[in-house]
């Protein structure tokens, strides 16, 4: 499938687009917006598109004409009055020097004397005294500026710097309407199953798919199969994967096992197609403590720690919750 | 697009203009110089976002067109071609190819429409000036200015239009220098603007000590200086300057008068002994007496006496020496005139005869 364009609209997000188109029609653009919601909706294409809208020179549409003067340089990239912060590379935080260096820029008058609009995405990402230096600017935006901060953690966010913001949280689409988009969009079969992953979040469903997540989500049921039956060893299923997949593992991990209370808590049927080969009639509260691990990892899963330890110690909590079946674990 | 020109008809507005292009930069575009060929000539503009330099040639042109090019690498291709050299530039798809003599060279582009450019700044009422007026304007006041300052608006060089007059202002909170240009200024009312620093910069190091006129315009956003074959346009800070008329003193009775140089000097030599980070001196003036004094905390000290014209009571007070020493040094005179109100109010530093600049220091504890 197609690269998705950067300020495109993507279906989901109508009803706030429109909501956000209306303010500013009404001249009522608030100084500062911060954009949540899970990884993959598509949030910082919402962010680009509104920022678009501000500068267009043909503003008085529905959405950034694409086709005059300063829509050229949208989409190169060089518009002077629009500022993008984001981590640089090979660094995963978004540093103080580039958010004093905006604060800078933002001091100046607006190159075409319309708005000026600064993008900064992923907002967690700015180390301590990045947000610190970004409140100066957030309490006495210069006129005319709009600060759009753009976050899938927004509970990682100083609270000074939220409460400082208009607050749009964006849900994701309904199951089905994520599944028709991406067939409408041509996605692999398995970009809809890895759905269940994501939490319904399509463009997160279409990148795993790409990062070739739909064959490693059947090798782990199939382990998860084995470990229970007592045919491979927790220690063996864990050196089957590369250090850098173990986010990626935990993440499936906990669709797995979500997936798995679902259907055995409402009894209905599984979002994941081949979870029937795992053992039913799993121990409820078990079910949950696992759960449990998985949520603690995802959240240590920037530490440094031995990738092969934790992948094992999740397989073994997986193997001491089903149930034995004459063989000895 | 196709030109054709004199090595040193496109050497010598590309060094104009590249003192802008940033070396590192974070848009490749900006690391290129717009070429537009045109009915009006061609001119080569470069920008960093904040400044913009336009510069003006005439080649022969055989097919109009615009094109970005990598600017340094232009520019040292063109600067190293044999003096007198015929260079031809031509665009041939998404390359630039320029010929002189028998070398050939094939650049990368972008196109024309990436590169942001500030066309209008708005309606303005143009001022003309001496180039060496308007240099001298900013040369003696531009030494105030704050330096990444949190208060951004004084990061920068105020201008201010008001009938009859232009007046420049910086201060970095500590010192203040404040200087005005008597000439036919248009101005209906007082409008004001502040440049930042970095286009202030860029602006002395292209205004020269010449008798031509240069165009000043203050747009809404932008000032926009012309010169002969080069435009300058920088984007205004985004402020309101604090009123310096409060922090003038007048003064009428503690008023002394030394001569320039010898003070000067003085004060380089007490500053040796002074505080490295602070700078503190101590004036105590006596009858026609001026005793300057200076110590560290290794309790070294300098003194040094000076004969002066002061005739009201004795005081002391202390000062940063830099920034009495950066006054001085704008100041061309022979003789100065400092006006003191008391030990803890800023002093007002100025030449005798010419009071169109005038310089305030705030005092220094000690």
């Amino acid at each position: 499938m197609t690269v998705p364009e950067e300020d495109r609209l993507y279906p989901w997000f109508r009803d706030t687009w429109d909501a956000l188109v209306q303010r500013v029609r009404d001249d009522r653009v608030p100084h500062a917006v911060l954009l949540t919601g899970a990884p993959g909706l598509g949030k910082r294409a919402l962010a680009r598109r509104l920022a678009h809208l501000l500068l267009c020179e043909a503003s008085a549409e529905h959405a950034p004409c694409g086709t005059c003067p300063r829509c050229g340089l949208l989409r190169a990239g060089s518009h002077p009055d629009l500022h993008t912060l984001m981590p640089e590379d090979g660094s995963r935080a978004i540093r103080v020097d580039a958010v004093r260096a905006l604060g800078a820029s933002l001091g100046l008058k607006s190159q075409y004397g319309g708005f000026r609009v600064a993008i900064v995405s992923p907002a967690e990402r700015m180390n301590t005294s990045a947000a610190n230096s970004l409140l100066k600017t957030l309490e006495e935006p210069p006129q005319g500026t709009v600060l759009l901060l753009v976050s899938d953690q927004p509970s990682r966010l100083p609270a000074t710097i939220r409460s400082r913001c208009q607050l749009v949280p964006l849900q994701a689409p309904s199951r089905e309407a994520a599944a028709e988009w991406l067939e409408a969009e041509g996605a692999d079969r398995e970009a809809v199953e890895l759905l269940a992953v994501t939490g319904n979040a399509p463009l997160a469903a279409v990148r795993l798919q790409q990062e070739g997540a739909g064959s490693a989500l059947g090798t782990l049921v199939d382990q998860l199969a084995g470990v229970a039956r007592g045919q491979i060893t927790p220690v063996h299923a864990a050196s089957q994967w590369r250090k850098e997949q173990a986010t990626l593992v935990v993440d499936l991990l906990m669709a797995v096992a979500m997936d798995l209370a679902r259907t055995q808590g409402a009894g209905v049927k599984p979002r994941i197609s081949r979870l029937n080969q795992l053992p039913q009639g799993l121990d409820w509260e078990k079910l949950h403590g696992f759960l449990d691990e998985l949520l603690e990892q995802r959240r240590l899963a920037d530490h440094p720690l031995n990738t092969q330890l934790v992948l094992e110690s999740l397989f073994i909590r997986w193997s001491d919750l089903c149930p034995r079946e004459g063989i000895h674990g | 697009m196709k030109i054709k020109l004199q090595r040193e008809a496109l050497l010598r507005p590309l060094q104009s203009v590249i003192g802008v292009v940033e070396r590192r930069q974070t848009l490749p575009v900006l690391g290129n110089i717009l070429i537009v060929a045109d009915d009006n000539g061609m001119t080569l503009t470069a920008t960093d976002l904040e400044v913009e330099l336009v510069a003006q040639t005439t080649p022969e042109i055989t097919e109009p067109g615009q094109i970005t090019v990598p600017a340094r690498k232009l520019m040292d291709i063109v600067r190293n071609l044999p003096e007198g050299a015929e260079v031809a530039v031509s665009v041939d798809g998404d390359q630039a190819v320029i010929r002189a003599e028998r070398s050939r060279f094939t650049l990368a582009t972008l196109p024309a429409t990436e590169f942001p450019t500030v066309e209008d700044i708005g309606e303005t009422r143009p001022l003309v000036l001496p180039q060496r007026d308007f240099r001298e304007l900013i040369e003696k006041t531009h030494f105030a200015m704050a330096l990444q300052d949190v208060r951004y608006y004084l990061n920068g060089l105020l201008l201010e239009l008001e009938p009859g007059k232009l007046r420049a202002v910086a201060t970095d909170g500590h010192r203040l220098a404040l200087g005005e240009l008597e000439g036919e200024v248009t101005a209906e009312q007082l409008q004001q603007v502040i440049v930042p620093r970095k286009g202030v910069q860029e602006l002395l190091r292209l205004l020269d000590d010449a008798d031509d006129q240069v165009r000043v315009e203050l747009g809404g956003n932008h000032i926009r200086v012309s010169l002969a074959g080069l435009r300058f346009t920088s984007k205004l800070i985004d402020g309101r300057f604090p009123d310096y008329q409060r922090v003038i003193p007048t003064v009428d009775d503690r008023v002394m008068e030394a001569e320039r140089e010898p003070l000067r000097q003085a004060l380089v030599r007490a500053s040796i002994l002074s505080n490295e980070k602070y700078r503190g001196v101590r004036f105590n003036l006596g009858e026609n007496e001026l005793r300057i004094q200076s110590n560290n905390p290794e309790h070294e000290q300098a003194d040094e006496e000076l004969t002066v014209t002061y005739g009201a009571e004795a005081m002391e007070i202390g000062f940063n020496a830099s920034y009495l020493l950066d006054a001085l040094h704008a100041v061309d005179g022979d003789q100065v005139r400092m006006g003191l109100v008391d030990s803890s109010s800023s002093t007002i530093i100025e030449d005798v005869n010419d009071r169109r600049y005038r310089y305030v220091v705030m005092p220094m504890r000690l």
